[in-house]
């Protein structure tokens, strides 16, 4: 509780003069050198003249802090102690100095007439100062409590709890949230996992499910928000304080494509003890294809190109293709089919020396046959030949319930493909209120490669533009970060209505963008901590910098080790790994004989039926598919396959 | 506490509303003129003989390094003049006259002490050349009106010589409320007390624990006439002590120090004259001592002050407060 404003002692006073006025948005005032007061302190005046009765109460923010002493010039201190430095600690009097602050208005009251600011006592904000002094006293109340915790202010002796509006953090107000900083230092990521935190645990029911969906653009960040992580204190103190469970996030699906050999997934998440909720994402040729521009060169793919992969997606997939040109009826599921239908098609036009096929040119053709085939190689461990896909719970999105995707170990091409569908399924599912929940968070790292604001108009930049535009109304919101926020496109940045600011670099804040803040608070900007935000949002008139508490849940490279990503396996090591979390029966044994008798490729396409279909007798599932099938191979003794080690059944890390 | 550079414009405001209101009387218009008086035959530099208080010759001596508490507080005072009207061709002047005490803590911060500041604020006139009804109208301002007399000397009705008799009251009420400051320290205070120029009243001046500091010498004092041993003191030299007696003031020990050496800046270069009270302690050692106190406020520098080879730090600080205050 704070005490009441007349028992407190000013802190200092405001001072007005001709050369330094006070104005409606800005004033000055003086402080004891041992004062409180810094750079983003949050201080009230007392004004000492009634406007209509009524005495204003002016709430400002430091932004600016002078100190001088009574020296004419620096020559002067350097001939009194005879150039000694040293000299100056035998001075009996130490020289008159003041602190002067400047302080940028955050709110007057009565908030009309807005007048320059009068003299008066300058007091510390109080809790309830500083809730007023951000206008957060308008979405705080009981019964429309829609306040999403950011952090905690502290100042001298006062700690307040800050809030963001949830209608101007996820809609429909505005939305979307910023993050920019230096990589390491301005612990972009877990801020984003702190705001996450606040959110599930103060998103006001009655506005429906939130759910979020992170891209893990790089190294283990987001691959242990399930598990506990170390806080302190001071962290615990704070989300008592913010009313948030210092617990791991409940509900957590990680998704990562295969690796190239297709055995294990491409992810540093691969400890046999986290597998319990990793799922491959593999889309087939039918979702591929949807998305095809964003991996084809848009100089290379002209008018025609469009028009026949537009063929293709409509006449072509999953449809049996017949046409004199090709020798044998086609059904085109997977990549493999779409190859072999190019294949004859082609074959068929240079029997028929014909150039063109259904108005497109044969040259047309073998690009796109090209292009496509690609696709496979580049986006390999994403695109499953076999046509099947393993993707996100479309449709049965859960509340509070965090879906990350892992792309870190893709090629860039991949990535896009990811981006480009999950956001587009994204949008469309809300859209149709079909997704499951109401909202979502997308939370997409690295900006500034994805989004560049002088690079190439992508397919994905265009996505980003188009939610930071019209996402807030779709419940789509935009939680996105980068280390240069100058070098993002404007308007992604500009429609985030939230903007967080952790330790930047002197360069950046050098950008014009950064001119709107004054230079102390740049200078402050420069040196945060870890753990510090500087937070602008819709509601406060001017920045305010916070603390936020360690997120409570594992950092990466702590994750890393504890839980080290297994070694890539071989096949049956990969199977037994997959498959024994869902029956404990399956054995290296059994994979062994599996892998003696049957194709690779056959096996990793069962094993992906398998995990689709998750049967509780994977041994009986697998049998079954073999079943009105001869082994492809022949069989040969165990024992003559070149193996370096000969395993026993003993020694069989998954059980016998 | 009063309100810096208040009191001051708005006494003054209020005794020009008076004079004006007055037949006969006229407010000045001018402002932030401070009376301008003509050099008295007093104020021509001279040498005055001063018997020695101290035995030896007069060879300079140097001062040991401070070996006691430093010197606690520090004691200022200042007028501000200027001319709120005339009756007639008879000059009313108003002044505002202010002391501060100010002392030093552990960490050498300065600061005013509790009962260190004392300000007046009057209207100074010859009442027996002023219009009854003047009087009457000055006499009923908040201010008050101070007579600054005025003899049958025909000389002594010219305006300038009412100048000079007003501002000699003036600077009499600027000493009084000094005198009533390093009095009350006197009483009150706990350690050295240095006073800005000489002793101000007979307690002052036979208190242990206060000296003066002078930093004028339109007059010189010297034993025997001989001024050479004086001007020749380098820094950190005193000179012999000799005793300071006049018919209006108690007798005091008093000699010369130089704080600063400074060739080419002339013979008054860092010069300080001190005065103490004769106690039982033998003068010599006592000069010593205080001398050491002076010397150990030769840091930081009074700069930009013109004064600055002989002011310490802490009186300027004073003079800053004062002229703040007032």
């Amino acid at each position: 509780m704070s005490a009441p404003p007349e028992a407190m002692a000013p802190l200092g006073r405001v001072v007005a003069t001709e050369k330094r006025p006070s104005t409606p948005h800005e004033f000055h005032f003086w402080t004891a050198l041992d004062a409180p007061v810094g750079i983003g302190t949050i201080v009230r005046v007392a004004a000492t003249h009634a406007i209509s009765g009524q005495l204003p109460v002016v709430y400002g923010v430091v932004s600016g802090a002078l100190a001088w002493s009574d020296m004419a010039t620096p020559l002067d201190d350097v001939l009194g102690f005879d150039g000694n430095p040293g000299a100056v600690a035998n001075a009996p009097t130490r020289r008159a100095e003041i602190r002067l602050y400047t302080a940028a208005v955050l709110r007057q009251l009565p908030e009309e007439p807005l007048q320059p600011v009068s003299l008066g006592d300058v007091f510390e904000a109080t809790a309830d100062d500083v809730a007023i002094a951000l206008r957060m006293d308008g979405y705080l109340q009981g019964g429309t409590n829609t306040g999403i915790p950011i952090g905690v202010y502290r100042a001298g002796g006062t700690r307040a709890p800050i809030w963001l509006d949830a209608d101007f953090l996820v809609g429909p107000e505005a939305a979307h949230v910023n993050l920019t900083g230096i990589s390491g230092l301005a612990t972009k990521t877990s801020a984003v996992e702190w705001l996450l935190s606040g959110l599930f645990a103060h998103f006001p029911a009655d506005k429906g499910g939130i759910a979020a969906v992170c891209f893990n653009v790089k190294g283990p960040d987001l691959l242990f928000l399930d598990q506990p992580g170390e806080l302190g204190d001071d962290d615990r103190a704070m989300y008592a304080e913010l009313g948030v469970r210092a617990e791991p996030f409940q509900h957590v699906t990680y998704f990562a494509p295969y690796g190239p050999k297709r055995t294990s997934l491409a992810t540093l998440r691969s400890h046999e003890a986290l597998q319990e909720n990793v799922q491959p994402l593999t889309w087939g040729l039918k979702e591929v294809l949807q998305f095809a521009e964003v991996l084809l060169n848009r100089d290379d793919v002209d008018a025609k190109a469009d028009a026949l992969i537009d063929f293709i997606r409509e006449r072509v997939v999953e449809q049996v293709v017949e046409d004199r040109m090709l020798s044998r009826p086609h059904t085109v599921r997977s990549f493999a089919d779409l190859e072999a239908w190019f294949k004859d098609l082609l074959k068929g036009l240079e029997a028929a020396n014909q150039d063109s096929w259904r108005t497109h040119h044969i040259a047309t053709i073998r690009k796109i046959r090209n292009r496509l085939g690609n696709i496979a190689l580049r986006c390999a461990g994403l695109v499953a030949d076999e046509g099947d896909a393993s993707d996100l719970p479309w449709n049965a999105f859960g509340d509070r319930h965090v879906y990350v995707v892992d792309v870190a170990n893709l090629e860039e091409d991949a990535q896009d493909l990811i981006f480009a569908r999950v956001i587009s399924k994204l949008r469309e599912q809300l859209e149709r209120g079909e997704l499951g929940v109401k909202q979502v968070v997308v939370f997409v790292d690295e900006l500034n490669r994805y989004a560049a604001a002088d690079g190439p108009d992508t397919y994905v930049r265009r996505m980003l533009l188009d939610i930071a535009e019209r996402g807030r109304y779709l419940g789509l919101v935009l939680a996105s970060a980068q280390q240069f926020r100058s070098q993002v496109h404007r308007r992604i940045v500009g429609n985030a209505a939230t903007a967080l600011y952790g330790r930047m670099d002197g360069e950046e804040l050098a950008t014009p963008g950064y001119q709107v803040l004054a230079p102390a608070i740049r200078t402050r900007l420069s040196t945060l901590d870890k753990g510090q935000l500087m937070v602008r949002h819709p509601h406060f008139a001017q920045p305010v910098f916070v603390r936020f508490p360690r997120p409570a849940v594992m950092r990466g490279r702590d994750g890393i080790a504890k839980f080290p990503p297994a070694a890539d396996a071989g096949l049956e090591e990969a199977l037994v790994r997959t498959l024994r979390r869902f029956d404990a029966r399956v054995s290296l044994q059994w994979a062994q004989d599996l892998a003696a008798l049957h194709d690779e490729k056959e096996l990793l396409a069962i094993r992906d039926q398998a995990l689709r279909e998750r049967p509780a007798d994977m041994r009986a599932f697998f049998a079954s598919r073999f079943r009105t099938k001869a082994p492809v191979k022949e069989r040969t003794p165990v024992a003559a396959r070149p193996r370096p080690i000969l395993r026993l059944s003993d020694d069989d890390p998954y059980g016998g | 506490m009063p309100r810096a550079g208040a009191n001051h414009a708005h006494a003054l405001a209020a005794a020009r509303r008076a004079l004006a209101a007055v037949p006969g009387a006229s407010a000045s218009r001018r402002s932030g003129a401070p009376l301008d008086l003509p050099r008295e035959s007093g104020d021509e530099p001279r040498l005055d003989r001063a018997p020695a208080l101290e035995a030896g010759d007069d060879a300079p001596r140097t001062v040991p390094p401070l070996a006691g508490p430093l010197t606690r507080a520090f004691l200022d005072g200042v007028q501000r003049t200027e001319r709120a009207g005339y009756a007639g061709a008879v000059p009313i002047v108003h002044a505002s006259c202010a002391a501060v005490l100010r002392v030093r803590d552990e960490e050498g911060r300065l600061r005013t002490w509790t009962h260190g500041f004392a300000r007046s604020d009057a209207l100074y006139a010859p009442v027996s050349l002023l219009p009854d009804e003047i009087v009457r109208a000055l006499e009923a301002t908040e201010l008050g009106l101070r007579d600054t007399g005025a003899d049958g000397n025909a000389d002594a009705h010219h305006p300038l010589s009412l100048d000079r008799q007003a501002l000699d009251l003036v600077r009499s009420d600027r000493a009084q409320l000094e005198r009533a400051l390093a009095e009350r320290w006197v009483k009150d205070g706990d350690g050295w007390l240095w006073v800005d120029g000489p002793l101000p009243g007979h307690a002052t001046s036979r208190a242990a624990n206060v000296f003066g500091v002078v930093k004028s010498h339109r007059t010189l004092y010297a034993d025997d006439g001989r001024l050479e041993p004086i001007l020749a003191l380098r820094a950190g030299e005193r000179s012999r002590v000799f005793a300071l007696e006049a018919t209006t003031r108690v007798r005091v020990a008093s000699w010369y120090l130089r704080l600063r050496d400074g060739s080419g800046d002339g013979p008054l270069h860092g010069l300080v004259r001190v005065e103490a009270a004769i106690t039982d302690v033998p003068v010599g050692p006592r000069a010593d001592s205080i001398s050491a106190l002076v010397l150990a406020e030769r840091q930081p520098l009074s700069r930009p002050d013109p004064r600055w080879d002989v002011m310490a730090y802490p009186i300027r600080d004073a003079e800053s407060v004062l002229k703040a205050l007032l």
